[in-house]
C-alpha cells in the first residue's frame, strides 16, 4: 500500500472509533435520559412523604438536565400509584417513590394486583425516618422503663393515637407492644396532625409520632419523649434514648428510596443509583433531608433491593402477629 | 286504582329504598358492634334503615299528598353528556389531552339543539383547546399528556434517527 | 413585646418589594385556581413547593399564603358565576349566588363576596396578632366528643339549608352521609362499599361528586329547558351593589364573621362547618329569610366573610403549635421545615419576622385580591352571557380537567359521570344537591369523632354530655332542631294549601 493509502485508511479507522465511543447508542444504551421523567409519588400532594418525592426530583432533574415532573397518585394507602408506578414501561422515564407502606402493603393487602418485589427494579435508598415515642406531660411515667411498667400493670388503659391503620407508625406501635409485652389502646386517626393535636390538647396519653413533626413540642416541653424508633440516638435529641437500649433489637424506622418497573435496563439503574447516591452525598441535600427528619443513606441498588426484601419479610411479620387487616 | 298524587315523591322514595337496600346489602358483612363500641357496619347499617324508612315515607305520602309530576326525561341529552364524560375520561391517556377535550366538546355539543356547527365554533373549540393546554399543561405543570400512550407506541415503531 | 412594635415590624418585612411581589403572584395564581373548578391549592403548592427552595422563608410564605386565600376569593367566583363550587366553602354561596346571577345580578354578587371576605379577612388578621396563642389553647380543648357535638349542630344546620320539603332534605343528608362513608375506615382499617377497587378505598373525592352533581348534572338539566327558556343569562343589572345592599350585607358579614372565626380555629373541620353555619344562621336570623335560595344578599355576605374569617384563622394552629388544621397547612409546615424552621410554640418567639411578617401579609394579600378581584367583575359578568351553547362545553371541560387533575386517574372522571346522572335525577325530583354535599363531608367525620370518643370513654356515651363544652353543643342543636322543625310544619302546610 501506498503511504497515502495507508493514512487514509488510518484516519478512517480512527474516524470510525471516535464516532463509535461517542454515540453510547451503538454501545447499546439509547441516550438516557432525552425526555423528561415521571416521578410517581403514591401520595396526596403535601405530605411530608410528597415533599420527599419532589425534593429528590428536582435534584435529580437538575443533575441529569432533563425536568423530573413529580405525578401524585393517591390512594389505597400508595398501592394505586404503586400498581401505576410499575405497570408502566421499563424505559427509565417512570419511576417510583417507595417506602415503607410497600414492605408493609404486600402482607397488610393480600388481593394486590401486583407484587411490589417481584416488579419492581431496586434503584437505590434515599434516607431513614425514625419515629418517636412520646406522652403528654401529665402522664406520670417520665422514662421509658416506667411507662413500659405502667403499661404492663394496667393493659389497655393507656391510650396511643396512631395515624392511620397499617401506617409505619402503627406498625412500631405493634412491633412494641409485641416486644415490651404491653397492651396500649391503640387509636387510630387520619394523619399525623390530628394524632399531635389530640395528644397536646391531652385527649390521648401517647402517640409515636415522625421526630419532625414532634421535635418543636419536645423542646418546648409540650410533649414529652420517651424513647427513639431507631438503632442510635438521634443527633437533635441526644437526650432520648433509643428504644432499643430498653428492648433489645427493637428498631423501626421508616425507609425511603427509588424503584423502577422490573425489566428496565441495568445500565438505566446503574445511572440513576449513580446520581442518586451523588444528590445525598450534597450538602445542600442533606441539610434538607435533615431538616424533614430523614437521615440520607445511599446504598447500591443490590443492597438496596435486599434492603427492600428484609423489610418486607420483617413487617410481615409484625402484622401477622399483631393480626393487623386491611379488609 | 289508586291515584299517585305527588308523582316525585313517589319516585323520590322507591330511590331511597332502592339506595337503603344496596348500602344494607353491601354492607351485610360489617359488624355492627355494640352501641358503646361501634363496629364499622354500624354507621352505615343505621344509616341505610333511617333512609329506607324516610323512602317508605315519601312512598306513602305520595299517594297521600299532592305533588307535583316529573315530567319529561332528557334522555338524549342525558347519554350525550354522559357519553362524552366517559370519552374524555377513556380517551384522556390514551389519546391525550388533544383529543380527549375536542371529543368533549362535540359530543356535548350534540346534546343541544342550539350547537352550530360553522368556522365560529371551530374556532372556539381550537381557542379552548389550546388554552387549557397552555394553562394546565404549561402554566399549572398538571402531568396531564397531551398526547397519550398510542402515541408512544407509535414513536417506538418508528425509525430511530 | 409591644402589639404595635410587632405590627410594625411585620409591616416592614410585608411591604418590601420582594414580599409585595410575591404577595400578588400568590393571590393572582390562588384566584386562578380558585376559579378553576377542581384544581386546588393544595395540588398547586405542591407543584411550587421546589420553586419556595432558594427563597427566603418570609417570601415563600408570604406567596403560598396568598395562593391559599386567593383560591377562597376565586372559588366564589366561579360558584356564583356558574354554580359551581370547587370547593366545600363555596357550596353554600352557590346557592343564592348563583340566583343572584341568574337574575343578572352578577356583579353585585360578586363584589358582595370580595367586601365581606375582605371585611372577614381583615377582622382575622387583629385576631390573629393580638389573640392567637389563647385562640390556640381554646382550640385544643376541643376532643372527639366535641368535635363530634360541633357535628350533629352543623348536620342540623343543614337541614335549614333545604327550601323545598324537609322530608327530602332529611333524605338527602342521609344519602350524603352514607356516600361519605364509602372507602377505609379509619377506626378499624375495613374497607366498606368499596368493591376491592382500590380507587375507592379512600373513599369519593369531594370535588368528583360536586363537579358531577353541581355541573354535569345541572347541564343536563339546563338543556333540557332550553327550548322552552332562554337558558343564557341575557341582563346585566349593574356591577356595583346598591345603597340597599349595602346596608344588607352589613349583619351578616358580622355574624358571618365571627362564626367563622371561632369555627376556623378547630383543626380538621371547623372551617368547613362555618360557610354551612353561617348560611343557616343567616337564614333564621335575617328579616329576609324567605328570600334565601332565591337570591338574598344576605345568603352571599355571611358564608362568605365566614369561610374567609374560617381559611384565615387556620394559621393558627400552624403558627403555634405546628399542627397543620388542612391540606394547605400541612404543606405550609413542609414549607417551613425545608427552610430549617421547626413549627411550633416557639416560632413566635424565635422566627418573630416570620410570624408578624405573614400576619401583615394577610391582610395585604387580602388588600390586593380585593383590588384584583373588583374590576375583574366586569369582565366575568360578560363572560357569562356568552350563548349557552359556547357556555356549557366549556364548564364541562374545566369540570373534567379539574377532576382528572386530582390523582391522573380516569376513574374520577367516570364517577363524575356518574354522579352527573344522579344529579339530574335528583333534581328531577326536586332533592337538593346542597344538603347532599353536607352530609357527604360530616358523615365520615362524626363517625370518626363519635367512636373515638367511645373508645376513650371505655364505652361510655355519657361523656358527651358530662364534658362542658360537648354538652353546651348538643343542647344547642336540641334547641335549633325545634326551631327548624316547628315552623316548617305550618309552611308545608302553607305551600299545599298554595298549591292546590
Amino acid at each position: 500500500m501506498t503511504q497515502f493509502n495507508r493514512r487514509k485508511v488510518l484516519a478512517a479507522l480512527s474516524f470510525i472509533a471516535t464516532a463509535a465511543a461517542g454515540r453510547p447508542g451503538l454501545a447499546g444504551t439509547p441516550d438516557y435520559p432525552s425526555k423528561p421523567v415521571k416521578l410517581i409519588s403514591p401520595y396526596a400532594p403535601g405530605g411530608a412523604t410528597d415533599i420527599i418525592a419532589r425534593l429528590i426530583g428536582q435534584r435529580l432533574g437538575e443533575q441529569l438536565k432533563v425536568p423530573f415532573i413529580t405525578e401524585n397518585r393517591a390512594g389505597g394507602g400508595a398501592n394505586i400509584g404503586t400498581e401505576a408506578a410499575l405497570r408502566s414501561p421499563a424505559d427509565g422515564y417512570t419511576l417510583l417513590l417507595a417506602s415503607t407502606a410497600n414492605a408493609a402493603n404486600a402482607t397488610l393487602y393480600p388481593k394486590l394486583r401486583f407484587n411490589f418485589l417481584a416488579d419492581s427494579t431496586p434503584i437505590g435508598s434515599i434516607g431513614l425516618v425514625p419515629n418517636i415515642l412520646v406522652v403528654h406531660p401529665d402522664v406520670p411515667a417520665k422514662t421509658l422503663p416506667e411507662f413500659i411498667e405502667q403499661a404492663r400493670k394496667n393493659p389497655g388503659a393507656t391510650s396511643m393515637g396512631l395515624p392511620g391503620n397499617g401506617s409505619p407508625q402503627h406498625l412500631a406501635a405493634a412491633l412494641f407492644s409485641q416486644m415490651s409485652k404491653t397492651d396500649c389502646l391503640f387509636v387510630q386517626y387520619q394523619g399525623g396532625g390530628p394524632v399531635l393535636k389530640d395528644l397536646i390538647g391531652g385527649h390521648i396519653q401517647a402517640g409515636f409520632a415522625s421526630s419532625v413533626s414532634s421535635t418543636a413540642s419536645i423542646k418546648s416541653g409540650t410533649l414529652r419523649a420517651l424513647g427513639v424508633t431507631s438503632a442510635n440516638r438521634l443527633p437533635t435529641l441526644p437526650d432520648i434514648p433509643a428504644i432499643g437500649e430498653h428492648i433489645g433489637g427493637y428498631e423501626a424506622t421508616n425507609f425511603y428510596g427509588l424503584v423502577a418497573p422490573k425489566g428496565t435496563a441495568e445500565t438505566i439503574v446503574a445511572r440513576l443509583s449513580r446520581e442518586l447516591n451523588a444528590a445525598l452525598g450534597e450538602t445542600d441535600a442533606i441539610s434538607k433531608l435533615d431538616a424533614l427528619g430523614i437521615s440520607p443513606v445511599a446504598m447500591s441498588s443490590s443492597a438496596f433491593g435486599t434492603f427492600l426484601a428484609s423489610e418486607t419479610k420483617k413487617w410481615g411479620e409484625v402484622i401477622k402477629a399483631a393480626d393487623i387487616r386491611m379488609e | 286504582m289508586i291515584k299517585i298524587r305527588a308523582e316525585k315523591d313517589l319516585w323520590a322514595g322507591l330511590l331511597y329504598v332502592l339506595l337503603a337496600a344496596a348500602f344494607l346489602w353491601f354492607g351485610r358483612d360489617l359488624k355492627m358492634g355494640a352501641a358503646s363500641r361501634m363496629g364499622p357496619g354500624y354507621f352505615p347499617l343505621t344509616l341505610s334503615w333511617i333512609l329506607g324508612a324516610f323512602g317508605v315515607i315519601s312512598i306513602v305520602r305520595s299517594f297521600v299528598a299532592d305533588g307535583s309530576a316529573i315530567g319529561r326525561i332528557a334522555w338524549k341529552q342525558l347519554a350525550l353528556i354522559t357519553a362524552a364524560v366517559m370519552a374524555f375520561g377513556f380517551l384522556i391517556d390514551t389519546a391525550g389531552l388533544m383529543f380527549a377535550l375536542p371529543a368533549l366538546v362535540i359530543i356535548s355539543a350534540l346534546a343541544s339543539q342550539q350547537s352550530v356547527y360553522d368556522l365560529k365554533s371551530l374556532l372556539v373549540l381550537v381557542g379552548l383547546t389550546v388554552f387549557c393546554i397552555i394553562v394546565f399543561v404549561k402554566g399549572l405543570g398538571v402531568p396531564m399528556p397531551i398526547l397519550g400512550s398510542w402515541f408512544e407506541h407509535a414513536a417506538v415503531v418508528a425509525p430511530q434517527r | 413585646m409591644d402589639i404595635f412594635a410587632n405590627l410594625l415590624l411585620g409591616l416592614q418585612i410585608s411591604m418590601t418589594p420582594v414580599n409585595l411581589l410575591y404577595a400578588l403572584i400568590g393571590c393572582f395564581l390562588g384566584t386562578a385556581i380558585g376559579v378553576l373548578p377542581g384544581l386546588g391549592p393544595a395540588a398547586t403548592i405542591a407543584m411550587l413547593l421546589p420553586a419556595t427552595f432558594a427563597m427566603p422563608p418570609v417570601t415563600a410564605l408570604i406567596m403560598l399564603a396568598g395562593i391559599f386565600y386567593g383560591a377562597q376569593y376565586g372559588g366564589s367566583t366561579t360558584a356564583i358565576l356558574v354554580n359551581l363550587p370547587g370547593e366545600t366553602s363555596s357550596v353554600v354561596t352557590a346557592l343564592d349566588g348563583h340566583q343572584m346571577a341568574r337574575q343578572g345580578k352578577a356583579g353585585r354578587a360578586l363584589a358582595t363576596a370580595a367586601l365581606a371576605s375582605f371585611f372577614a379577612g381583615t377582622v382575622c388578621t387583629l385576631l390573629i396578632a393580638l389573640f392567637a396563642p389563647p385562640l390556640a389553647e381554646v382550640a385544643l380543648k376541643f376532643g372527639p366528643a366535641e368535635y363530634f357535638s360541633l357535628m350533629v349542630l352543623g348536620l342540623i344546620a343543614s337541614i335549614v339549608l333545604a327550601h323545598g320539603s324537609i322530608l327530602h332534605a332529611l333524605g338527602m343528608i342521609v344519602l350524603g352521609l352514607l356516600l361519605g362513608l364509602i372507602g377505609t375506615d379509619v377506626n378499624s382499617g375495613l374497607q366498606r362499599y368499596t368493591f376491592d377497587l382500590p380507587e375507592l378505598s379512600d373513599g369519593i373525592g369531594f370535588v368528583i361528586v360536586a363537579m358531577g352533581m353541581f355541573g354535569v348534572g345541572e347541564i343536563v338539566a339546563n338543556l333540557q329547558q332550553e327550548a322552552s327558556r332562554d337558558v343564557s343569562i341575557n341582563e346585566v343589572k349593574g356591577l356595583w351593589p346598591t345603597k340597599e345592599d349595602f346596608r344588607r350585607m352589613i349583619a351578616p358579614t358580622l355574624r358571618g364573621t365571627a362564626l367563622g372565626s371561632i369555627l376556623g380555629i378547630l383543626p380538621g373541620g371547623g372551617a368547613a362547618l362555618a360557610s354551612f353555619g353561617a348560611y343557616a344562621l343567616e337564614k333564621k336570623v335575617s328579616r329576609n329569610r324567605h328570600e334565601f335560595g332565591k337570591g338574598a344578599i344576605e345568603g352571599v355576605a355571611a358564608p362568605e366573610s365566614a369561610n374567609n374569617a374560617g381559611a384565615q384563622m387556620s394559621f393558627i394552629p400552624m403558627l403555634t403549635l405546628g399542627i397543620p388544621a388542612n391540606p394547605v397547612m400541612a404543606l405550609m409546615i413542609g414549607a417551613m421545615i425545608i427552610q430549617g424552621i421547626q413549627p411550633g410554640p416557639s416560632v413566635m418567639t424565635e422566627q418573630p419576622t416570620l410570624f408578624w411578617g405573614l400576619i401583615v401579609s394577610m391582610w395585604i394579600g387580602n388588600l390586593m385580591l380585593l383590588v384584583l378581584n373588583l374590576p375583574l367583575i366586569g369582565m366575568w359578568v360578560k363572560m357569562i352571557t356568552i350563548p349557552y351553547r359556547y357556555l356549557f362545553p366549556m364548564i364541562i371541560v374545566f369540570c373534567a380537567i379539574g377532576v382528572f387533575s386530582l390523582n391522573n386517574a380516569h376513574f374520577d372522571v367516570y364517577l363524575m359521570a356518574l354522579f352527573g346522572v344522579i344529579g339530574y335525577v335528583f333534581k328531577k325530583l326536586d332533592c337538593e344537591p346542597a344538603p347532599l354535599l353536607l352530609g357527604f363531608i360530616l358523615g365520615p367525620m362524626m363517625e370518626e369523632f363519635l367512636r373515638r370518643a367511645l373508645l376513650l370513654s371505655k364505652g361510655d356515651p355519657l361523656v358527651l354530655l358530662t364534658r362542658p363544652i360537648s354538652a353546651g353543643m348538643l343542647a344547642l342543636a336540641l334547641i335549633l332542631l325545634a326551631l327548624v322543625l316547628l315552623p316548617s310544619f305550618s309552611v308545608t302546610r302553607e305551600e299545599a294549601f298554595q298549591e292546590e
